[in-house]
């Protein structure tokens, strides 16, 4: 301290007055307090659109609310106001969200690995994430046009059955039908294995209820392997205008979003712990699957979560794979058969009813939004409630 | 990765593996059972082709645009791209209409939320205790993850009743073609003051030097006023004619009202990336946080400013269900330059080909007109994406 001790003859020009003033004059910055208002008030008028947003919204919704709340929930589709309910559109969103997270998660996962992790060409890395970068930015609408071209036409209404497609699309089958039996198999031994060893009942019961979960969704999905196999000659490997199509298509859009959130959460775990992990002599993947994927994992779940409300609320897609905007019959099909069937989904019941210029449709479409910001918001929330509980910085 | 452990690992095989019999032995158990390898291998070709499957959807995407958009403009006559009307069941296939839709759109957005999102993200970034960024930040991921289709029915229902149609009564929205009315043109002159006079002067004054800076602050109070003038007297002079319940206008509002939370958020990200020892240089000067926002930190943060903004404008151009919903689109919509009115874009035009009431089915030029302005808007927002990268990348390699 004394080595760099300041030196003593201070500028004559300056009265320390003038320096203390000024320094001093703080609460007299006008200028600086009307600009930090103005600040502020941007900030006061988004959160009053979204006051007003919701307020609206409550109020046009109130005499659906107060009246039928039960059975709004649980209608179908009607032209007739006062039967017209979103059951149809709840399930089908909760399935376009199923059919998303099955496919999206672990692609997007694996493809954030390999970049991360695995590989070493630096070409291959630069233009797969460019790649991943620009689907990124695709507006939905155009996932939306190759949802319709491969999915709906391609793959579903015009696939000629014995064409080269054809029977790839039926080897496809088969493979996906040993896919879901080996899964189930390993499913199976995993709960054998953790049962052995004797885990605390909570793991245990996590354990049972998420491989009961698994294993009903494995049984629809062989189902609907089955229905799409007899089916075959009519409507191809997705039913044409189905929650299917809808379903890999709103996949593919967020897909993106899953890779860059991933690659996102595996940047922020510090090479140290992947060392340590080399170190013991572990392999490329038993340091990915024990260490890196754990230690990411709070940052990977909160982007998949996040993926899953932009699923739930895209309505351009689905609506140009054909989702129905009125009245339609689902018979009594179980759920596998009605996957390859017509559908509908909460943006498109919300969009088909918007723009009729029935008053009691109105309070139809208020209602409708009211149940689809609830999922969105409860699907957030848990994001930002994921990620402030179990962020880590290191 | 050089230097990193898998690669020391493999410089000590190669190393033992020079050392006779002995080292051979090491050899081997350093390089693990070939069991192991061979899982290893198998995982990372199963992660390299989860990971081409974007490569894969890419291809699918440009494939299906490009193979039905020639095959449409094969079709028709290329004459026909320029008309005075968008109504394809006609075989009118005017693309100003659509083009001129989304500029309008996106103009109308992007002065919407220009304003709010920097405003916030400067907030946020410069002004705000990390307390209030936590309480307030969710505000803005919350507006964030409203549904587009949402946003459309208020835009609808209450912003065009409620704000556009008092806002169209008061001031005559100026269009970009010669005003029927004084009232018209004086608010469209005021708008040539603001948004191209201003700057042209300051930018001229700039360049003459330090007596013209002196000139610049002074100048361009003088032509606000002028431009406010301007717009009172268009006021004065009868103001507008309302608005139609379908309108441009309000479907601008509402795609403003989703982009102001991306362009807040990525803007903040720049500004928050620059670093603390130039605005501490600047406050150790004696700057106050005014300055300090306006002079260091904006100035330093542009490249990201400027990202934002175009990332914003693609948002916009790309944004379907909105303008689907507000602006009133149809199967036939004549040229407009009028916000009033009931106008259509890119994207709702391929929404109301798709589906809704004027669905058309069927391999005619009508139906396949649906993938060529796929393709143009594939194209727009490519570009303007790539434009944004560059600028973000530039933020990156500054500091």
């Amino acid at each position: 301290v004394t080595a760099t001790a300041p030196p003593q003859d201070r500028p004559k020009t300056i009265a320390p007055s003038v320096v203390s003033r000024s320094i001093e004059s703080h609460g007299s910055d006008v200028k600086g307090a009307i600009f930090q208002g103005l600040l502020l008030s941007t900030l006061v008028i988004s959160l009053a659109i979204l006051v007003v947003l919701v307020i609206y919204v409550l109020q046009g919704s109130w005499s659906v609310v107060t009246e039928r709340p039960g059975d709004f929930l649980t209608a179908n589709l009607d032209t007739d106001p006062a039967k017209a309910g979103v059951a149809q559109g709840i399930r089908g969103s909760l399935t376009i969200a199923m059919i998303t997270a099955l496919l999206a998660f672990p692609l997007g996962i694996a493809t954030a690995v390999y970049l991360e992790e695995y590989a070493s060409d630096g070409l291959v890395v630069r233009f797969i994430t460019l790649n991943v970068r620009n689907l990124a930015g695709v507006p939905s609408v155009v996932f939306g046009l190759l949802g319709l071209n491969l999915f709906v036409n391609t793959l579903g209404d015009d696939l000629n059955p014995t064409s080269f497609l054809g029977r790839g699309g039926r080897a496809l089958l088969v493979v996906l039908g040993i896919a879901v039996v080996l899964s189930v198999v390993a499913v199976l031994a995993l709960v054998v294995r953790t049962i052995r060893s004797r885990p605390r009942p909570l793991r245990l019961l996590a354990t049972v209820v998420l491989a009961g979960a698994w294993v009903w969704l494995m049984l629809q999905g062989s189902s609907y392997l089955r229905t799409t196999w007899r089916e075959y000659d009519d409507g191809g490997l997705t039913g044409g205008r189905s929650v299917v199509s809808g379903g890999v298509t709103i996949a593919a859009l967020v897909l993106p979003i899953v890779i860059i959130t991933t690659i996102e959460a595996l940047r922020a775990v510090p090479k140290a712990i992947r060392e340590a992990g080399f170190g013991v002599g572990a392999s490329r993947w038993e340091v990915t699957k024990s260490l890196v994927l754990p230690s990411a994992a709070p940052g990977i779940l909160t982007g998949a979560v996040l993926s899953l409300s932009r699923a739930i609320g895209e309505a351009a897609p689905i609506l140009l794979i054909g989702a129905s905007t009125t009245f339609f019959s689902s018979g009594n099909q179980s759920f596998a058969e009605q996957l390859r069937g017509g559908f509908t989904a909460l943006p498109a019941v919300i969009f088909g009813w918007a723009r009729l210029p029935d008053e009691e449709f109105e309070a139809l479409t208020a209602a409708a939004i009211i149940v689809i910001l609830v999922l969105t918001f409860a699907t957030n929330a848990i994001a930002i409630v994921l990620r402030n509980r179990y962020e880590r910085t290191w | 990765v050089p230097g990193s452990l898998p690669v020391l690992l493999g410089d000590a095989v190669t190393l033992a593996e020079t050392h006779g019999p002995d080292g051979r032995d090491l050899a081997d158990a350093l390089r693990g059972s070939s069991a192991r390898r061979g899982r290893e291998t198998a995982i990372k070709i199963g992660f390299l082709l989860a990971a081409l499957t974007s490569v894969l959807i890419s291809f699918f995407i440009i494939e299906t645009l490009l193979a039905e958009a020639i095959s449409f403009l094969s079709d028709i006559d290329l004459g026909e791209l320029f008309g005075f009307a968008w109504a394809p069941r006609r075989g009118l296939f005017d693309i100003r209409t659509l083009l001129m839709g989304s500029l309008l759109v996106a103009l109308i957005a992007m002065v919407v939320a220009t304003p709010l999102g920097l405003g916030a993200a400067v907030y946020l970034s410069e002004y705000a205790s990390p307390q209030t960024r936590r309480t307030l930040k969710p505000v803005l991921e919350v507006l964030a993850s409203i549904p587009s289709v949402v946003l459309g029915f208020f835009a609808l229902r209450f912003l065009s009743p409620n704000v556009v149609e008092h806002l169209a009564d008061w001031i005559a929205f100026p269009r970009l073609a010669p005003g029927d009315s004084t009232a018209e043109q004086l608010s469209l002159s005021a708008v040539v003051v603001l948004l191209l006079v201003i700057p042209f002067t300051r930018v001229v004054l700039r360049t003459l030097g330090e007596s013209g800076r002196r000139f610049a602050g002074p100048a361009t109070v003088a032509l606000v006023l002028v431009a406010a003038v301007l717009f009172v007297l268009s006021v004065a002079s009868g103001g507008g004619n309302g608005s139609e319940a379908f309108n441009l206008a309000a479907a601008g509002f509402g795609v403003g009202v989703l982009i102001i939370p991306l362009i807040a958020s990525v803007a903040e990200d720049a500004m928050r990336a620059v670093p603390r020892s130039l605005r501490e240089a600047a406050y150790g000067l004696g700057a106050r946080p005014m300055t300090v926002s306006l002079q260091i930190v904006f100035p330093a943060a542009i490249s990201g400013i400027v990202a934002a903004l175009l990332l914003a404008v693609s948002r916009a151009i790309g944004e379907t269900l909105v303008v689907a919903v507000a602006a009133g689109g149809s199967g036939a919509t004549l040229y407009t330059t009028d916000l009033t009115e009931p106008g259509t874009t890119i994207t709702a035009a391929i929404a109301s080909l798709a589906f809704g009431s004027d669905q058309v089915a069927g391999d005619d030029s009508a139906f396949q007109s649906l993938y060529f302005l796929g393709l143009l808007l594939f194209v727009i927002t490519f570009l303007l994406n790539i434009l944004g990268d560059v600028f973000v990348r530039r933020t990156r390699q500054t500091y």
